[in-house]
């Protein structure tokens, strides 16, 4: 399997890729320089300068114009919510019952009880599985679509989109809400000109303002131009000293810092007093509301990809106080959410995403919480090209395992760039001149596809 | 020990709790005693801070010296003590809680000092304006964000400064000080921010080179310290040697030691070593000053080899002639030193082998290795016991062997002791109380309501037997019972539920433990709790904790609620579940939800992890499941219950109930059933009888999908049935698939009680898409079976139920013979 594909594995793969061949292959002959020791052959190696060349082109348009991803840091228990077990013994169902939902015997956890409504306009993806149970590994599993590597920092997903989708009407593409969240939601081995734009200012918070969207008191245009020429002199000077990914990427920031300066229409779209008091209440005035009703504003302005937390998750004690406090503004700032997009016409234009960076165990812990539960745990696609009404795969009767159709990270991320338009096999260039592939191997999952 | 005090409106107050049911017991709170540090030999007042402290009527503290001579507790958030101690109280951190009428309150610290205290007073941040102090005073400060306290003192040419900082040992914050020692020029006489003895708390000494005036600073190592930073500076002439060697000898015994680090150079010390193997705190007085803080020494059963240098090689090994267990103790003086020792062992003994170095607050972090008296190594470790180092060891014949000892990084220094136990493996028992809640104190004390129940489970940690344990304690407060069963073999804890009589007074006392192996009565072990007071990142990290082995145990006063587990007449069955009732009588007028949690579930046995008796009710059900692996046999077990009706939750327990796990009457398997959409399919389970039961069990059927229906259930059964068929009826729209989660309920009664038994896991019900019609099709074989079906003997009996197998197979074998 002399491919570049197994090159560009993680270090979990395996050491067999590092192996030479056993049998020496007619291939082989064409194996050139330093890359022989790594298994290239001469026609992989045309074909990655190929791809490598390649990945400048913008990616085609697919049926999702934007993303929102609703992250649930921490490790949402998927028994309390997407995956509840009526039937299984009270110490693995846990304290709460169920709630129907408008989708003939899908039942979600009694939590969710609003988002149980539009149930008909979403996927739940019951089997999704990694096996990474470290808060860090398993964000970045779900952040980048990679297993965590000590040699190579990956992109994230919104990073991606980034460089593969470029901006739009002035916007920043990959806006954070309110920040960047985790170190994995940046731009990895791509340049840092494609991380994410922060707020810097939760939109829950009632003196919300985007930092630096208009000029600081006391700065006119006019003095402003002159601090950019004299910026532009010192930048120059540097760039005669050194080239460094920094400064482009710094150069690019204020390429696209004076664009949204100039651009009212952005500067509208971080503008939150513009949404009716009566929407803000349908969303809930707090932070799961706040946030995901400034991502339906983002999107609908045209930023490719908002990426938004919300709460804390990590319940190993006393899970039963902590869901009742948290779930229920989710409940209804999500169920608003999808009901908004789809009333505005967004929905089919809009992938939004639920994730978390893994489950919680099948069964309560003395301490009357949950630990972490990489094995099987769920997660919520809707929209922008996806099935409505529709659940991907199921966990076993105490919510332990995948029983059906395990959900890998690869596929959730290549199912994702391919209704962005974005190819995921495509290879982008890692510095050493490392051609990596955007997801390791990933499949499209067609059950998921409208 | 205890000095108990009793506010003069006591028993008015009690007068006045006994009027109304509403007044009752609370749960105290203690957070911080200040000032953090006090001087023995005086009478000090102290703020003890917290909530609910109001009713404070005695201070437990867990060392003798202590006298309260008066205590104000009219502020709830503040009690005010003032405090006698006697000049023999041990230096250092002492813990201490407050006994209210209602309840123990969680364990704080306070921390002794040879010095009168004085505050730190702000502004001190400046070199220039430094507070001025005298020598050999504790000083009080906080290291805030930012901050750095100067302290100007006088010293005289020759006179030996200790600045010796007590932050992270206080137990009560994360604060990680840095010492310095300066001259009026600024330069840095001494420095420290962490230390081998004190770990990071730092310690300074100096002699002083000139008489004039010197500065200490004392900081946040990263300058980020707050409000809750405190410190306490012991400033004066103290000694303060590091380590001693030899850092330990045999119980009982007076050895010799050379105390080395302090800055006048080594001393040597004769010491009485306690009769009680263990750690060791050692004081060193010197000039009537005591070191702020001891050094650690190791007492064992057995005594010491002290190396002879050189010892570098295996051919200069110090050569003992004395039997193991011995201790080889030795200094790793410089760096790149390895010290070897031989010795004899016979074959088949057996030794736990620790070097300990850390242990005693050494800077070194040593390697062990043993080996053959050839030198050909056999075992080596590194770091099992934190940074020192421990491993089994059995010598494998009779002969001589080299035990030798490095640092890890190759470094050294006249203060790198060591010592290797070679111990003999011994039995050991230690009971405690688990931690209840995450990185806190909560309910690690007993608490026991007048008149009513309190419950905790008592854990053990068994080295080097394996057994029932058995346990008691033999100190209660009067009035006070405690029910327990035994630790069984195969379990680390049983329930102990402790209840107080209506009469017993309020009083408390600090009780040990005595555990014993139940096989073998000669291994005996104790109570010891570790309270961990300080937290920190990584990961809550414990930075300081301090062990006790006392528990705490009082009687408070009434509660308005308590509760009784119904037991129940049947068993909980494996793979069965279980309703338990539990019933509340409330005082009059008390109507808050009451909650409980099953205190501890047996092997194989889960429970609700709470159940909520609603506001106003009486009753409520707590669910129990067994797995199918459950040992059969009774536990003893208790529910404890929670309320709060405004003054902080109080507890209570049930009785030390018994639940009986018993193997259940039957089993069950349902094969794959499967129909077509818009027809009937019928599901049959198949059951083995296990043991008899009278009369008619119901079976019900879980895990249907929708657009599932079943006309009758439950079914009924007898002892005699053999399977039980449900007729399901799908739906034209019933979802198509395969949908695994379909299961039985079947309910045995037995003297009037339900029995439950949840059979028949992984049945699957398949719902299959309606063919669709072949063009051109054969005639299908259906109207063959059909016509073959009158052609069978006429049934006497109803046609046994058949699985979709079975079926399968038959419409096969039919076919085929059709076909013929």
């Amino acid at each position: 399997m002399n491919t570049p594909h197994n090159i560009t594995g993680t270090w979990n793969d395996g050491s067999a890729h590092f192996l030479r061949p056993k049998v020496i292959q007619r291939r082989s002959f064409f194996q050139v320089g330093m890359m022989a020791g790594l298994g290239i052959t001469l026609g992989d190696f045309f074909r990655m300068r190929a791809n490598a060349e390649a990945a400048g082109v913008v990616a085609k348009e697919g049926t999702a114009k934007s993303v929102i991803h609703i992250f649930l840091p921490g490790g949402m228990a998927h028994q309390e919510s997407w995956d509840p077990k009526p039937y299984a013994p009270v110490e693995y169902r846990g304290p709460f019952g169920t709630v129907p939902t408008k989708v003939d015997g899908l039942l979600f956890s009694q939590n969710l009880a609003k988002t149980a409504q539009v149930a008909d306009k979403i996927t739940v993806c019951r089997s999704m599985t990694h096996g990474e149970a470290a808060h860090e590994r398993g964000t970045h599993n779900m952040f980048t679509g990679y297993r965590p590597s000590p040699a190579l920092s990956f992109p994230s997903i919104g990073s991606v989109i980034s460089h593969e989708l470029g901006s739009r009407k002035n916007l920043p593409p990959y806006v954070c809400v309110p920040g960047m969240p985790n170190e994995f939601a940046g731009s990895g081995y791509l340049s840092s000109a494609f991380g994410p734009f922060s707020l810097g200012s939760d939109p829950a918070d009632g003196a919300f303002q985007v930092k630096d969207l208009v000029l600081p008191g006391g700065m006119t245009a006019e003095r402003f131009e002159k601090s950019k020429t004299m910026l532009n002199s010192v930048d120059a000077h540097f760039r005669t000293l050194e080239k460094s990914d920094a400064l482009d990427a710094m150069d690019s920031f204020y390429q696209r810092a004076y664009g949204m300066l100039s651009s009212a229409e952005a500067r509208e779209a971080f503008n939150m007093k513009a949404e009716p008091d009566a929407l803000k209440d349908a969303y809930g005035r707090n932070q799961a509301g706040m946030r995901m009703l400034l991502a339906r504003r983002l999107v609908e302005a045209g930023v490719r990809m908002v990426s938004l937390t919300y709460g804390g998750w990590d319940h190993h004690d006393n899970i039963s106080d902590a869901i009742k406090t948290q779930m229920p503004p989710f409940d209804q700032a999500f169920a608003m959410l999808i009901t908004d997009l789809a009333q505005r016409g967004l929905l089919d234009s809009t992938l939004v995403v639920v994730s978390s960076e893994f489950g919680r165990t099948p069964k309560i812990n003395a301490k009357s919480g949950r630990d972490h539960w990489p094995k099987v745990f769920s997660v919520v696609l809707a929209g922008g090209g996806i099935k409505k009404g529709y659940v991907y795969g199921s966990s076993d009767a105490t919510a332990s395992e995948p029983d059906e159709k395990p959900l890998i990270v690869e596929d959730f991320a290549a199912t994702i760039y391919d209704r962005l338009g974005i190819v995921s096999d495509k290879k982008l260039m890692a510095p050493g001149g490392r051609p990596i592939d955007i997801v390791n191997g990933g499949k499209v999952l067609k059950d998921l596809l409208a | 020990m205890r000095t108990s005090f009793r506010k003069p409106c006591w028993l008015a107050a009690q007068a006045l709790f006994l009027c109304t049911a509403l007044l009752h017991a609370a749960s105290p709170n203690l957070t911080i005693i200040t000032p953090r540090g006090i001087q023995r030999g005086t009478e000090v007042e102290v703020l003890f801070n917290g909530a609910r402290l109001n009713d404070a009527q005695e201070i437990l503290f867990y060392e003798p010296g202590f006298n309260v001579v008066s205590m104000d507790a009219a502020n709830p958030a503040q009690l005010k003590v003032k405090l006698k101690l006697d000049p023999a109280v041990r230096l250092g951190t002492h813990i201490v809680r407050v006994r209210t009428a209602g309840g123990i309150t969680e364990a704080a610290t306070m921390s002794v000092g040879q010095y009168p205290v004085v505050e730190e007073k702000e502004p001190n941040n400046d070199f220039a304006t430094p507070q001025k102090v005298a020598l050999n005073t504790s000083i009080h400060g906080v290291a805030g964000n930012e901050d750095i306290d100067y302290f100007l003192f006088e010293a005289k040419k020759g006179q030996r400064i200790t600045a010796e900082v007590e932050a992270m040992r206080l137990g009560s914050a994360l604060v990680d000080c840095y010492v310095a020692i300066l001259d009026m020029k600024r330069f840095e006489l001494a420095v420290c921010d962490d230390s081998a003895l004190a770990l990071q708390d730092p310690i300074a000494s100096v002699i002083a080179p000139e008489d004039g005036t010197y500065v200490v600073a004392v900081r946040e190592s990263s300058y980020a310290g707050n409000e809750k930073s405190r410190y306490v500076l012991h400033l004066g002439e103290a000694p303060r040697p590091r380590i001693a060697y030899p850092a330990g000898g045999k119980a009982g015994e007076e050895i010799e030691v050379t105390l080395l680090g302090d800055v006048r150079g080594p001393v040597k010390q004769k010491i009485k070593l306690p009769e009680k193997p263990g750690d060791f705190d050692y004081f060193f007085t010197q000039d009537g000053q005591s070191s702020p803080s001891p050094n650690k020494l190791r007492v064992v059963p057995f005594g010491n080899v002290l190396e002879v240098e050189p010892n570098n090689t295996p051919a200069e090994a110090t050569k003992t002639d004395a039997p193991l267990p011995v201790a080889f103790n030795g200094i790793i003086e410089k760096a790149g030193d390895i010290d070897f020792f031989r010795f004899t062992a016979k074959a088949g003994q057996t030794f736990d082998v620790r070097c300990v170095a850390r242990g005693v607050r050494s800077p070194l972090d040593p390697v062990l290795k043993i080996y053959k008296g050839d030198g050909a190594g056999i075992a080596e470790n590194d770091d099992v016991g934190g940074p020192d180092s421990q491993l089994r060891w059995a010598a494998p014949a009779d002969g001589e062997y080299l035990v030798s000892v490095r640092d890890h990084l190759g470094k050294g220094g006249a203060e790198y002791v060591y010592r290797v136990e070679f111990r003999p493996v011994a039995p050991s028992l230690t009971l405690g109380i688990p931690e209840f809640a995450r990185n806190s104190q909560e309910r690690n004390t007993v608490s026991v309501p007048r008149g009513n129940r309190f419950a905790t489970l008592i854990r053990v940690a068994r080295g080097d037997f394996a057994g029932d344990v058995a346990f008691t304690a033999p100190e209660l407060p009067a009035g006070v019972m405690m029910s327990n069963d035994i630790i069984t073999g195969n379990v680390n804890e049983a329930v102990a539920v402790f209840e107080a009589a209506a009469d017993a007074p309020n009083a408390a006392k600090l009780t040990p433990l005595a555990g014993e192996n139940v096989q073998n009565k000669a291994i005996t072990g104790g109570f010891v709790q570790s309270l961990e007071l300080v937290y920190g990142p990584p990961n809550n990290t414990v930075y300081y904790r301090q062990p006790v082995e006392r528990m705490a145990v009082a009687v408070t006063e009434e509660v308005p609620f308590k509760i009784t587990i119904v037991e129940p007449k049947v068993p909980l069955v494996q793979s069965g579940s279980m309703n338990l009732k539990v019933v509340a009588e409330r005082a009059a007028g008390f109507k808050a939800p009451i909650t409980l949690r099953m205190l501890w579930n047996p092997p194989g046995v889960g429970s609700a992890n709470e159940v909520v008796i609603p506001e106003g009710q009486t009753e409520a059900l707590y669910a129990l499941n067994a797995n199918g692996d459950a040992a059969v046999r009774t536990w003893k077990i208790a529910i404890v219950a929670s309320s709060d009706a405004g003054k902080g939750a109080v507890w209570t327990s049930s009785q030390l109930a018994t639940l009986n796990v018993s193997a259940p009457f039957l089993a069950m398997q349902i094969p794959m059933a499967a129909g077509e959409q818009g027809k009937p399919a019928p599901v049959l389970c198949k059951i083995q009888q296990l043991q008899p039961f009278d009369g008619e069990a119901q079976v019900s059927l879980f895990g249907l999908p929708t657009k599932v229906t079943i006309e009758k259930n439950p079914l009924p059964i007898t002892k005699a049935s053999a399977d039980v068929t449900f007729n399901a009826a799908l739906a034209a729209d019933a979802p198509a698939g395969q949908h695994k989660s379909l299961f039985c309920q079947v309910i045995v009664m037995k003297d009037g009680e339900p029995i439950a038994h949840n059979v028949g896991g992984g049945g699957v019900l398949r719902i299959d898409e309606p063919p669709a019609p072949k063009p051109n099709a054969p005639p299908a074989p259906a109207p063959v079976v059909a016509a073959a079906a009158p052609a069978a003997p006429a049934p006497a009996a109803p046609p046994m139920p058949l699985s979709r197998l079975e079926k399968l197979r038959l419409d096969a074998s039919e076919a085929r013979a059709a076909q013929k």
